[in-house]
């Protein structure tokens, strides 16, 4: 069978290398616009319109300039804005993003800029290009790779809603690449710090500001475990040489230790400032050596920062202290330093819990960089910044990078003329930077020339369009002369959920909706509604739905009505979504349902709506949450939340027939046939009836909750006689029989390990966990003085004294549950078998005044095992007492009456206490009495 | 008797012809069933989750709060006055499952087959036995258990819901099992998910009926042949098991995505469900089961199936027939307006049925928190559609009374539709493959009982949705339903 898989996966191969897959790598580079990729295939939308997609995804009028009747039909696509770009993305990625675009990230719509006429010029316009990003610091986020975060930021990426646009990632979290549809994301652990990550994916609108990019994440904590879970891979990439010398010691500080005074436990080479080379977490301490030359003098900002207590020393002097116990801090200090070698040294402790170390160098001229990028081993080989801006590194190592101030001023003129500022906003003393270049004017475009060429020449960008895509362009652009100026309300409707891509996510008059290949990504915490539950509501009508307040509150803000769906709204601003509200008002409409005239006061109508809402009538809340209460069952939407969301003519439309509205939806017919089941409420009206409830619910969370909504207790008293209770009981598990009796003492008997797992005073029990509602989970003793007795089987055969008393790995290991019975006081007595001994375990409350049991063991075999023991108990501590009172563990005492003497043993770091069961006649009795 | 039922079946006649008067309202359900509520004492909290008529007339029902009542006079005319109310028992795990076999009442809870004896004559339970525990379940609420009565080999049926109804996490989750009145346990059948009931037809075969969910499209009717696979594969982890070998070798699992006939014909244990409820236009979760055995005497649908459901507080009417060696038929709908949840329902040999209901944690359509009814036949009998057939290239229609022939000969009396469900793990399904066959022939039999439409064309594996708005009885009534649901799963060859 093995052999068969191999031979497959090899097919598999060798097909994945045929020259037609050669072939289209080139197509893979095309721009990825999602709403072009997936609907260029089909006959859903035109393919004009699909041109005009591209012509605003591509922001093509920021180059060619349109007409003012033209202006109106492009939404086009902002670029990011480039203002203190070094502050977040990555100095050493700019050059060769400028230079190689499309090889650096596939799928990218932005175009290869032309650079130059031969490949000297073109690197040297990168180099400048990417000098001058460079120098546009900005603040550096301080977050660093929490390793502990990588789970959360991996469950958010693959349920929250990124996988909606994006590529779903493998186990290494790599990109899974050439997936139906996605924005690519290229390799981000090149572009991005786990910092400047968090902070673009929380606010992706402040550099993106067209909406593209939605916010999906809610805070920062969330957009960190993104960051971490998408940058891990940068963590575990192969590491350079090393270039620092360490020593690692153990013991346990509360400040760093003096390390002349330590002998290290172990010495070695390291890549970098970091505490993986420490041998374990906790209690230890490492101490770093290493060299670093600089190429001028000047001031330099070192930033220390660690978990717990850290120091660095340059040239032998204390610069930082960031000593004691304390999560991870930075501490900055800003030195001047003179050209040449430095000696730097570093050293950390950890105390326990988290273990983390960063030590970075900043300058006018450096971007804020971990410093061990520009440190060796020892003076000799420490690298200036004298030689070329990139440090020859070894094989491996990150590129370091120095900034060039000449080659930046060089940059700044080329941002303007090759192009860069006609889609990159850049701000120079406060004024965005002009645009040099200027293309044709939109309307004078022509196919097959330009960018649209075959291979574009000159100072033309490069899209790497593909055919496909050039032909929707030709004929968008065919088109425009003859567009009117403004699109009627449905084509902007569609343009609008095209370029922001709400198709991935939501249906609109049966366009749209997840893809196949995406939609097991859609989950929900409640499997039982359904798709409903999972995939996010069709947009059909949503302009006749919600009221145009909450509409724009869901586009603005996003929201999260539905907690049971785990992909979220997210927000994609009120610039890039306004637009869509008066259109969906227009094109979506239902007809009006006419005033209704209540001839109750209006008092009286929210009553009845809420008399109709709760469990005696419609019982609503049995599914619908109700001011964040619970519902019995699944749970539903709230119900105080419909008015907020719902107009009220589709509010009355809907609810007499659901189905037209939400196919396959849950929600019953309340109505059936817009029928009413109560006659005597408001005139047994049904539009008066959902007029009630629509009534009542508009007063939101300051509505009354409707009856059946809370969950009161029920507490079984046994008054005459034992209450016997089957069910889950905390602590006696899935087959617990619980005995309450009138004496106040209570048991629980545990019908799949045979044995009584608790005693206690008291009241009994609050059935209401399992005779409400859908009866979920185990519910505890309600009373007093809960004494667990010993896990395991009440009597087992060992083979010695010595032996362990087993433990139970299956419920047949215990024995056999027979039966019980009752007395006639309806007491039960419990009869279960183990080894062929007929075991009757009969517990009687006792009468003395603190309360107890008396637990009369029979046991009847015709073949009575040797070395049949009762364990009695087991306890840390247990003290013979008077008159053969045994006390365990302080909590409770128990002696025996009619047994053998009992063996007090050792075994498994416990005191037990077994009874040997010596049968006579092939019977054996015994009492064991509890108090407490 | 006998001589009463023909007074009465002459009484329902003379009824019916008054009916055609044009003034007259037309009938409603009411007026051929009516439904009689038994006074639940006070403080009782009845929620009903099994029945069973013992020899001596004595109905017991368990509730989920874990008793079980003994009610002695359960056909008096009077209840409120006359039916006597006994506490047979408490404390027990939610009993979905009543039987009773010499002077034994045999309970099924979630965790064992259980049974109780009276032993002192008091009227309570002394002695609760364990009969088999040979199942377990791990504190999940959705592991329920519904136990049917015996069967002539002295089997109990139980149907073992899985775990949270999505996955099989504790032994023989997903499964139906038989346990005999000596303890013996069987693995019977594998592939079910969330049971509403289990019971019997009058030939002694074993139904369950099952929820819309993951491998279930819509709720449905399922034949429990023992070896046979019931379409959900999360129990069949079990068949590594020792004694799940009698349930013969482990099925393969189907492909999500599929059709059931596509994967029955390429599973051979798979068993496509007899009967198909779709959603919503019967009912929202099928339960309770039992048969017609009053010979008469509840009506004219001797030996057919009553099914409950849960959500639409209704009891619907189950015709079967054999496909293939396979059970398939129609469903119709009988009787609506019942107080309660429906859950249990037992027919009674002298002709009445009991349900019992319970709306906790699953809403509706009867808005009381629990109700045990019971369901009296009139007398009357409605004018409904008695049988569907399945022919080679239609359907024959039996009907209750005879037909108007002009009104039933022609087509366009008829509507019809066809689809099928997505057979998938993900929950439920929408309809699909939709097709509407044209009605190219009605032809009624010279009787005027029965009617033969020919359509182009039946499809295998489709449920055939009937509208038969335009037929008349001779009477000048239309139909008291007009909807028939036939789950054609496999088209009879032509008749030689």
């Amino acid at each position: 069978m093995r052999k068969n898989i191999s031979v497959l996966a090899l097919c598999f191969f060798i097909t994945a290398l045929n020259p037609a897959q050669i072939l289209a790598a080139d197509a893979s580079k095309r721009p990825i616009v999602p709403g072009f990729e997936r609907f260029s295939q089909g006959k859903e939308i035109d393919q004009a319109q699909l041109g005009l997609l591209l012509l605003g995804e591509l922001n093509c009028t920021s180059c060619h300039a349109p007409t003012a009747t033209t202006k109106g039909l492009i939404q086009a696509k902002q670029a990011p804005l480039l203002d203190k770009v070094a502050g977040r993305i990555k100095p050493e990625y700019f050059e060769s993003f400028i230079a190689k675009t499309h090889e650096i990230k596939p799928g990218s719509t932005m175009p290869q800029v032309s650079l130059g006429n031969n490949e000297q010029e073109k690197q040297a316009t990168a180099k400048a290009l990417a000098h001058y990003l460079a120098q546009q610091a900005g603040a550096n986020e301080k977050l660093i790779f929490d390793p502990k975060q990588v789970a959360l930021g991996k469950t958010l990426f693959a349920q929250s809603g990124c996988v909606s646009c994006h590529a779903g990632r493998d186990q290494a979290a790599k990109e899974i690449l050439n997936v139906n549809n996605s924005v690519p994301l290229g390799a981000l652990e090149n572009k991005y710090t786990v910092g400047s990550l968090t902070n673009f994916l929380e606010n992706p609108h402040q550099v993106r500001p067209s909406g593209r990019m939605p916010a999906v994440l809610k805070d920062q904590k969330e957009a960190h475990a993104v960051a971490c879970y998408l940058l891990q891979s940068a963590k575990t990439s192969p590491k350079s040489a090393g270039v620092l010398k360490f020593e690692y010691f153990e013991g346990s500080w509360t400040k760093l230790p003096d390390f002349t005074k330590l002998n290290a436990i172990a010495k070695g080479i390291a890549s970098d400032f970091d505490v993986e080379v420490a041998k374990k977490v906790n209690n230890n301490a490492l101490r770093f050596e290493g060299w670093f030359k600089l190429q001028s003098a000047g001031k330099y900002t070192l930033h220390l920062g660690s978990d717990d207590g850290s120091k660095i020393w340059i040239d032998g002097k204390l610069i930082i202290d960031n000593d004691g116990i304390h999560p991870h801090t930075i501490i900055s200090k800003t030195v001047e330093l003179y050209k040449g070698e430095h000696k730097v040294e570093v050293g950390i402790f950890d105390g326990g819990g988290e273990y983390s170390l960063t030590v970075e160098i900043e300058s006018n001229n450096l971007p804020r960089q971990p410093l061990s990028g520009i440190c060796a081993l020892d003076e000799k080989t420490a690298e200036g910044t004298t030689k070329a801006a990139y440090v020859a590194t070894a094989p491996g190592k990150p590129e370091v990078f120095k900034l060039d101030t000449e080659l930046a001023t060089k940059g700044r003129a080329l941002f303007a003329s090759v192009g860069c500022a006609n889609c990159h906003g850049m701000n120079e003393n406060n004024k965005r930077i002009p645009a040099l270049v200027q293309g044709p004017e939109l309307l004078k475009l022509r196919p097959e020339t330009g960018c649209l060429s075959e291979n574009p020449q000159g100072k033309s960008p490069d899209f790497a369009l593909d055919t496909k895509q050039k032909a929707a362009i030709a004929l968008a652009l065919k088109n425009l002369a003859s567009m009117p100026p403004s699109q009627d309300s449905k084509a902007l409707i569609n343009q609008t959920f095209l370029s922001l891509n709400c198709y991935a996510c939501h249906q609109r008059d049966k366009i749209g909706g997840p893809e196949d290949s995406r939609n097991a990504s859609f989950v929900t915490t409640q499997p039982e509604m359904g798709d409903e539950g999972r995939l996010p509501p069709a947009l059909t009508g949503v302009g006749a739905k919600l009221n145009t307040d909450w509409l724009k509150q869901v586009l603005e803000q996003g929201t999260k009505v539905r907690p049971y769906m785990l992909v979220r709204m997210p927000k994609y601003g009120g610039n890039n979504v306004n637009p869509l509200i008066k259109p969906l008002g227009e094109v979506d409409t239902i007809e009006p349902v006419e005033a209704i005239q209540f001839a109750d006061t209006p008092a009286k109508v929210k009553t009845s709506g809420r008399l109709l809402v709760g469990s005696k009538a419609l019982g609503c809340i049995k599914c619908h949450t109700f001011n964040n209460q619970k519902a019995e069952g699944i749970q539903a939407l709230d119900l105080t939340s419909m008015p907020q969301r719902l107009k009220r003519d589709w509010f009355q439309r809907y609810m007499l027939d659901p189905q037209p509205f939400r196919p396959g939806t849950r929600m019953p017919a309340p109505w059936p046939m817009g029928k009413t089941f109560f006659d005597e409420i408001l005139e047994g009206s049904t539009k008066k009836q959902i007029e009630g409830i629509y009534v009542y619910l508009s007063q939101g969370s300051k509505a009354s909750p409707p009856e059946g909504l809370s969950r009161e207790s029920i507490v079984l008293v046994p008054e005459k006689e034992p209450i016997i209770y089957r069910n889950f009981i905390e602590g006696a598990g899935a087959r617990a029989i619980g005995v309450g009796y009138p004496e106040k003492v209570n048991l629980a008997f545990d019908a799949n390990s045979l044995r009584v797992a608790m005693i206690w005073q008291g009241a009994f029990i609050d059935a209401s966990r399992h005779w409400r509602d859908r009866g979920v989970g185990y519910q505890p003793p309600l009373g007093d003085n809960v004494i667990s007795l010993p896990a395991g089987p009440t009597f087992a055969t060992l083979a010695s004294e010595k032996e362990n008393w087993p433990a139970l790995t299956s419920k047949e290991q215990a024995g056999t549950f027979i039966s019980y019975t009752t007395d006639a006081l309806g007491r039960p007595s419990f009869q279960y078998k183990y080894a062929d001994v007929m075991i009757t375990d009969f517990p009687t409350p006792t009468n003395n005044k603190e309360g107890g049991f008396s637990r009369a063991f029979t046991l009847e075999s015709k073949t009575p095992p040797a070395l049949l023991y009762l364990r009695a108990a087991v306890g840390t501590k247990i003290e013979e007492q008077k008159d053969g009172w045994f006390l365990v563990d302080g909590e409770y005492k128990f002696r025996l009456v009619g047994a053998n003497k009992p063996i007090v043993r050792e075994s498994n770091g416990k005191k037990e206490i077994l009874v040997p069961i010596v049968f006579e006649n092939g019977v054996c009795k015994l009492v064991q009495e509890y108090s407490w | 008797m006998k001589h009463t039922l023909l007074l009465s079946s002459l009484f329902a006649g003379l009824i019916l012809a008054s009916f055609s008067k044009a003034a007259d309202p037309i009938p409603t359900e009411d007026d051929y069933y009516k439904i009689v509520k038994f006074e639940i004492p006070k403080d009782v909290v009845l929620e009903a989750g099994a029945i069973e008529l013992t020899a001596d007339n004595k109905l017991y029902v368990s509730s989920r709060r874990g008793e079980i009542w003994s009610i002695e006079n359960p056909f008096a005319k009077d209840l409120a006055k006359d039916a006597k109310w006994t506490r047979y028992a408490h404390g027990l795990h939610e009993v979905l499952g009543l039987a009773s076999k010499d002077g034994w009442i045999y309970a099924t809870q979630r965790g064992e087959l259980t049974k109780l004896k009276d032993s002192n004559g008091d009227g309570k339970a002394d002695i609760f036995q364990t009969v088999s525990d040979a199942w377990e379940i791990n504190g999940d609420y959705h592991e329920y258990a519904f136990g049917s009565k015996f069967d002539k080999d002295g089997n109990v049926w139980i149907v073992l819901c899985l775990t949270g109804s999505f996955s099989s996490n504790s032994k023989y989750r997903g499964w139906c099992v038989r346990v005999n009145a000596d303890g013996t346990f069987t693995p019977t059948c594998s592939g079910i998910r969330s049971p509403g009931s289990i019971g019997f037809n009058a030939a002694g075969d074993c139904f369950y009926t099952d929820n819309q969910g993951p491998w279930n499209g819509t709720s449905s009717l399922k034949h429990l042949l023992p070896g046979s696979f019931q379409g959900h594969p999360d129990g069949n982890k079990w068949f590594d098991l020792k004694e799940a070998k009698l349930a013969g070798p482990k099925p393969e699992t189907p492909k999500s995505g599929s059709r059931m006939m596509i994967e029955a014909e390429r599973i051979p244990q798979l068993m496509p469900p007899a009967i198909y409820f779709p959603y919503k236009k019967m009912g929202q979760s099928a339960s309770g089961i039992d048969f017609d055995k009053s010979e008469g005497k509840f009506g004219p649908f001797q030996n057919q199936l009553f099914v409950a459901d849960q959500t639409n507080s209704t009891v619907m009417r189950v015709h079967l027939e054999k496909g293939h060696g396979r059970y398939q038929g129609a469903c119709f709908p009988f009787r609506k307006g019942f107080g309660s949840g429906n859950v249990p329902v037992m027919a009674s040999k002298n002709g009445h049925l009991f349900v019992g209901g319970t709306n906790r944690g699953w809403g509706s359509q009867g808005n009381k928190p629990f109700a045990l009814e019971r369901l009296d036949w009139t007398g009357k009998v409605p004018f409904e559609i008695h049988e569907m057939h399945a022919k080679n290239d239609g359907f024959e229609l039996t009907f209750t009374h005879p037909v108007d022939p002009k009104t039933a000969a022609d087509v366009a009396s008829y509507k019809m539709s066809t689809y099928c469900y997505i057979y998938q793990s993900a929950y439920g399904s929408p309809e699909v493959d939709f097709t509407y066959p044209k009605i190219t022939s009605a032809v009624v039999a010279p009787d005027n009982k029965s009617v033969r439409i020919v359509i182009d064309k039946p499809v295998a594996g489709h449920i055939h949705d009937l509208t038969v708005a335009g037929v008349r009885s001779e009477a000048g009534l239309p139909l008291l339903h007009p909807e028939a649901y036939y789950t054609l799963n496999y088209i009879p060859e032509k008749a030689k």
